[in-house]
């Protein structure tokens, strides 16, 4: 079951109900674990093997390192658990590539091996890599209790999608004894998670549909379409992954857990770098500590030519992070160059803009709608199912087509209709993330309205549940 | 974002239950008016008829000749045909798809009938459709159905696969159904509301026809212009009217179980294809892949039919109805008047009335 299942919430309710009824730190920890694994059985089976090698391979990392004095003897350590600890991810997401690639290369036209991935192997790997990391750099003490450190690795509502914690930061705040149910703490629970639901089941579910469509076949889409298509699943994916991470840090909430956020207003962003630092940050921010900061030092001496290579490293990371293909590859190297790009440029470009005295409105408006479409167009490689489809996609929106007037006829739905509730979804969107950056947040709206948000919100989100499990209708037409 | 962490000081049992009291009042306060909305959708869906079960949706239609239901889903046919059919447990069965529903029980007089159309496309669904009715013992003595070309061709079963839903849909589903129509029209379904004492299901309360006591179709209305059906949207090679080299091996095993089937209740089978327009039988006729169409027409299949104890009557190319579009409602679906001839000739028939010997009618 995914976070936006109507089963989850059933499950998250049970899992609350004896957290609490259980006294004392141990009972809690161990219940939470047992769930952990329980929920991570249901979504992935026996690959649940992966998990707890990941889980065994960072917590002897761990203790191994503290128990290793000499440098060269840490590093040693710390290089042999990495490499153990990366390759199952290795194994069952990028050996297929690197096999495709070696085959290609050598003529061969041997079937490639495509193991199936457990899921959120990406996610929990980072997070016990990093909790390995910082205990290698002395950041933080390792973790000598074994059932908290699997509970920091397999904790449910994150080991499937994330954010992807810190040892530092969540580590710490399992200490469960000293829980208490606050009912306010809940109700806070419950609104981030209610919102997580409108974005991913409402928002998200009804955006994917013209989405979908384009992509699957965008030779059968004028230039206009693609490029509204192209909107559409920024609004797309970042509804369906900020909704699935309110709903997981609502439901640490419950437990009295406070979890990293990971969206922050991106699309209000000035630059490309200011995106990352409000997009996905979990991630973001674990390439920025573990990879980027410690290149970038190696190789200060170098100056600009050291961070750039820094920064085309660390993206090329992030962009294969996503997925093993050319299409993300491609997708880390154009961001490299736009982050790159960015921060080299960025102090000629204020002082352009002061010395035009162009309005710093103006200013601002003009490079939250340029990186939002630079963005846009790097999501190309990121979603086309082929490099030839992004080819196509982007030669259409780049030509003279776009301004053509004749579209095919789409019987289920019309991409462009201004009308539509797709607009509406986008809308929502907007508003979901402009209005807290301007300081109006729903629980500081009268009552009224608050209780107006949370029902429209609330039958959205039932809506969106019944019409994602039922099948759409069969109106019998003719036959 | 700051966390509401309470950690109190004297964790007693009584706060924490103060707590979650406090909780769970707080979400029923602020959700009161989802809760009402909920209740006025709950008893729309009732009055409509929508989350009524099908038993009692069918012994409803049982109590007053003029009532009739259609459910906005078109996959809850079956599963209400199957409620009336449990029920009624007639004597004579019409099955088949759309091309059945003008079939009524004043031609089967003084049997019992029941028009089972729209539910069943192919014969596996056929067969499936004999297990469902027959599970409690109850066989009819005769079924009709719809013995069309295009049942032998090859894959025809992928084509109508998502239609047969033994399951009634969930509560749910049933509440989706009102939720969309009122937001797609609120003022007509709530403007039909009052309409809804005998009329049951979305669609019959919303467009006020739908399955008759008898499971038969309100009849259409078949307008009176010419060049209608040409544009009508069933072209040759098109689902239904598929083209084929000739009949499937796996259609003719398909076919064989059914026949099989109701050989084992002592069922007996009478296969109709009623009359197509024109345009249909003319492309067919004059189009090189349609060899499954010849071979269906040909003696060997009567023949075959036959031999398996089918009695099959063939009336896709009736001269006097085939040209002349106000006989149709659409290029294969013949009109009421139509039909009502085939079934005089089917039931004038000396094997029919062998079956069925008191008949009033042919």
């Amino acid at each position: 079951m995914s976070l936006s299942d109507p089963k989850y919430l059933v499950f998250l309710a049970a899992t609350v109900l004896v957290f609490y009824l259980l006294r004392g730190h141990w009972p809690r920890a161990a219940m939470l674990l047992g769930a952990s694994y329980g929920f991570y059985f249901n979504l992935s089976g026996y690959y649940e093997f992966v998990l707890f090698f990941v889980t065994a391979v960072a917590y002897t990392g761990g203790l191994l390192l503290s128990w290793s004095a000499q440098a060269h003897q840490r590093g040693m350590v710390f290089a042999a658990c990495s490499v153990v600890l990366l390759a199952p991810l290795i194994v069952f997401k990028y050996l297929g590539f690197i096999f495709g690639i070696v085959s290609t290369a050598v003529g061969s036209t041997t079937p490639v091996l495509m193991l199936a991935l457990p899921i959120g192997i990406s996610f929990f790997t980072f997070a016990a890599l990093g909790y390995l990391i910082d205990v290698y750099l002395e950041v933080i003490e390792p973790e000598r209790r074994p059932i908290e450190f699997a509970l920091y690795v397999a904790f449910f509502p994150l080991v499937t999608a994330g954010p992807i914690e810190r040892g530092g930061h969540f580590l710490p705040q399992f200490d469960f004894g000293l829980q208490r149910f606050s009912s306010d703490r809940a109700i806070a629970a419950c609104r981030l998670i209610i919102l997580g639901l409108f974005l991913k089941l409402f928002c998200a579910d009804t955006l994917v549909t013209p989405v979908n469509a384009i992509f699957a076949d965008p030779a059968h889409f004028v230039a206009l379409e693609k490029l509204f298509g192209l909107i559409y699943f920024m609004f797309y994916i970042y509804s369906d992954f900020a909704g699935y991470s309110l709903i997981a840090i609502g439901s640490g909430l419950l437990f009295g857990l406070e979890v990293l956020p990971n969206f922050r207003q991106p699309f209000l962003s000035t630059t490309v770098p200011e995106f990352w630092r409000n997009w996905h940050m979990s991630l973001s921010n674990w390439v920025r500590d573990y990879l980027f900061t410690p290149l970038h030092m190696h190789w200060r001496r170098n100056g600009n030519l050291g961070l750039v290579a820094a920064l085309m490293i660390s993206f090329l990371v992030l962009g294969i992070w996503h997925g093993a293909g050319w299409g993300f590859v491609l997708f880390g190297l154009m961001h490299g160059l736009l982050v790159t790009g960015s921060t080299l440029t960025l102090k000629y470009r204020d002082a352009l803009a002061s010395w035009v005295g162009t309005p710093q409105l103006i200013v601002r408006a003009s490079r939250i709608v340029s990186t939002f479409l630079l963005v846009m167009l790097t999501f190309v490689v990121y979603r086309a199912n082929s490099m030839h489809d992004a080819m196509l996609i982007y030669s259409d929106i780049f030509s003279n087509n776009v301004f053509r007037n004749h579209f095919y006829d789409h019987d289920a739905f019309n991409v462009i209709d201004i009308k539509s509730p797709t607009w509406l979804v986008v809308g929502a969107v907007i508003a979901s993330y402009v209005l807290p950056s301007r300081g109006v947040f729903l629980e500081k709206q009268p009552i009224v309205v608050q209780m107006f948000a949370y029902n429209v919100g609330a039958a959205l989100v039932l809506y969106g549940w019944v019409a994602h499990t039922a099948a759409p209708p069969f109106l019998y037409y003719r036959f | 974002m700051a966390i509401v962490n309470s950690a109190v000081n004297s964790p007693s049992a009584p706060r924490q239950a103060w707590e979650a009291l406090r909780f769970f009042a707080t979400i029923v306060v602020i959700l009161i008016p989802l809760i009402c909305c909920f209740g006025v959708l709950e008893a729309i869906a009732w009055r409509v008829g929508e989350t009524r079960s099908m038993e009692d949706l069918a012994r409803w239609q049982s109590r007053k000749l003029e009532r009739m239901w259609r459910g906005g889903d078109g996959r809850s046919y079956l599963t209400y045909k199957v409620a009336r059919v449990g029920l009624l447990k007639p004597q004579v069965i019409m099955l088949g798809q759309s091309r059945a529903n003008y079939i009524v029980a004043s031609m089967m007089k003084p049997y019992t009938f029941y028009n089972s159309g729209l539910t069943a496309w192919t014969f596996n669904q056929y067969r499936r459709f004999l297990e469902l009715i027959t599970a409690d013992g109850y066989a009819p003595k005769v079924l009709f159905f719809n013995l069309d070309y295009w049942m032998f061709s090859k894959g025809f079963d992928d084509y109508w696969v998502e239609r047969f839903y033994e399951k009634p849909p969930t509560h749910w589903e049933d509440l989706k159904v009102i939720v969309d129509e009122l937001m797609k029209e609120p003022i007509v379904l709530l403007y039909r509301l009052p309409y809804a004492n005998d009329l049951k299901g979305i669609y019959a309360v919303r467009y006020g026809s739908g399955f008759r006591q008898d499971g038969s179709l309100d009849p259409s209305v078949i307008p009176s212009n010419a060049n209608r059906l040409d544009n009508d949207g069933i072209n040759i090679g098109n689902p239904p009217t598929v083209l084929g080299a000739g009949f499937d091996e796996e259609q003719i095993v398909a076919f064989d179980r059914f026949v099989a089937f109701a050989k084992s209740k002592n069922i007996a089978l009478i296969g109709i294809q009623v009359p197509y327009y024109a345009k249909v039988v003319n492309g067919l006729n004059h189009e090189p892949w349609a060899g499954i169409w010849r071979e269906a027409r040909s003696d060997s299949t009567r023949r075959y039919f036959e031999g398996k104890g089918v009695i099959f009557f063939d009336f896709a190319d009736m001269p006097q109805y085939r040209d002349n579009p106000n006989n149709f409602v659409d290029s294969i679906h013949p009109g009421p008047n139509v039909v009502q001839d085939v079934m005089q000739r089917v039931l004038s028939d000396p094997r029919v009335r062998a079956l069925l010997p008191n008949l009033q009618a042919g």
